[in-house]
């Protein structure tokens, strides 16, 4: 048997093997929620608590840290004194952690009675396994009523929508994915465009066109028309304009209105833009 | 098996690492690329069709923590798995630096290849130029960090019972 061809080259055929398989993946376009995307969605639950727990930890370890440097500074002081105030930074700190967390929630509720729509509140447990693509993974998943292509928002403004969801963890498509896109509109001369990614850590304002008037420090509002995000809320400011290099559009930088990197707590909206209700019922 | 479960255990500790430690960094590209440290490592050290199979699993398993396309990293692990062989064929197979320069190249096309194909999948024109910089301090991080790590693991698999390859 060892001497037949396909023992003799089973690697190379294995490699082949393997290679086309990820090209049929790719080709095909499977989502993660077709039938090939099971170990994925399978592999993404079954980690889904290592990650809370590496995340706590991970939290923990940075309270440590903060402790340690506030010490550094009190060490200068005699020791009683600097005994009695770590105790007291630890304390304080715990307290100021959870009025955070409390005035993060607050935020958060408000948001949901000013959108007038059903919506989740999501811990953050993870970010994307690379540092090219920009996902976020979060502890909530079906169970918690949460359902692939929701949109997902922070107090400061759009933050994303579900791609994969299992029954407790769910992945969010960040929109500074340079495969993202969302329709979007410049607040003040009402100009539409599609919001994408750029690898740097901003967006760009796409396929608007070169006679629009719009300057930086206008104020970009989604435009509620890609069916997943509802009308107005808040994604950045321009930050340039730019017309230089021939074609049909400018070329608009725009800041994000949230920092990606420093999200714990968001809303999931859990309904449709009531726009989107509306034209669905006349329909 | 040892090999699999080995490599299974490593991959699922790398990826729960590179998804909850990146948000203690400044910049996400300090994360270092611990899954193309695992593929190098299994290219350079161990033979046979479990070798592979674990280089695409450990893709499979990043695709399933990343991006939009199922597929993706399972390509591009099972392609630095097979360049690293290829390197490591033509050099001295036990030098360090030779180690650290297949991990810098791995994680450079790593993060290129993502980028270009995700980009060109949907159909957008992939500028790699802004993700030049980026994915060359990343690999080089990934490259400090992995002699260490490359220990750890030659370490664990000679525990399990495994003889890793040391000369080509």
């Amino acid at each position: 048997m060892r001497s037949t061809f396909l023992w003799r080259n089973r690697v190379l055929l294995t490699t082949s093997g393997l290679l086309l398989l990820a090209l049929h993946l790719l080709s095909a376009g499977v989502k993660p929620d077709a039938r090939a995307g099971v170990p994925a969605h399978a592999l993404l639950e079954a980690l889904a608590p290592g990650q809370r727990l590496t995340s706590s930890l991970v939290e923990s370890f940075n309270g440590v840290l903060h402790g340690y440097t506030d010490l550094v500074r009190v060490r200068e002081e005699n020791l009683e004194l600097r005994r009695q105030l770590a105790s007291l930074e630890s304390e304080r700190a715990k307290m100021l952690e959870l009025e955070a967390e409390n005035r993060r929630l607050a935020d958060l509720l408000e948001l949901r009675d000013a959108l007038e729509m059903k919506a989740t509140a999501v811990d953050v447990i993870g970010t994307d396994a690379t540092a090219v693509a920009r996902t976020l993974i979060i502890g909530q998943g079906s169970r918690s009523g949460l359902r692939r292509g929701m949109a997902v928002v922070a107090m400061e403004g759009v933050v994303g929508k579900l791609i994969e969801v299992t029954p407790d963890a769910s992945r969010v498509l960040l929109i500074d994915d340079h495969n993202s896109a969302l329709d979007a509109l410049d607040q003040r001369s009402r100009a539409r465009g599609i919001i994408a990614g750029v690898i740097d850590d901003g967006l760009t304002m796409k396929y608007v066109d070169r006679s629009e008037d719009i300057k930086p420090g206008d104020t970009i509002v989604t435009s509620g028309m890609d069916g997943i995000y509802p009308h107005g809320l808040l994604v950045g400011e321009v930050e340039q304009v730019s017309r230089d290099g021939p074609g049909l559009f400018l070329n608009v930088e725009v800041r994000p209105a949230v920092d990606f990197r420093r999200l714990e707590q968001l809303l999931v909206l859990t309904e449709k833009p009531p726009e989107l209700q509306a034209a669905e019922g006349s329909n | 098996m040892r090999l699999a479960a080995l490599f299974a255990i490593a991959g699922l500790i790398a990826l729960a690492i590179q998804t909850t430690m990146t948000r203690l960094l400044p910049f996400a590209e300090l994360m270092p690329s611990l899954t193309v440290i695992l593929v190098v490592e299994l290219a350079r050290h161990h033979e046979g069709v479990m070798a592979v199979v674990m280089a695409f699993v450990i893709g499979y398993a990043a695709d399933a923590l990343s991006g939009t396309q199922l597929g993706l990293n399972a390509l591009i692990y099972t392609l630095i798995f097979i360049g690293v062989r290829w390197f490591a064929q033509r050099i001295d197979g036990r030098s360090m630096t030779a180690a650290m320069i297949a991990v810098f190249g791995g994680v450079l096309a790593a993060d290129l290849l993502n980028f270009g194909l995700s980009s060109a999948l949907v159909g957008n024109r992939p500028r790699l130029a802004p993700v030049l910089p980026l994915a060359t301090l990343q690999a080089a991080v990934t490259a400090l960090c992995a002699p260490p790590l490359f220990r750890v693991l030659q370490r664990s698999a000679r525990f399990v019972g495994l003889r890793p390859r040391t000369t080509w």
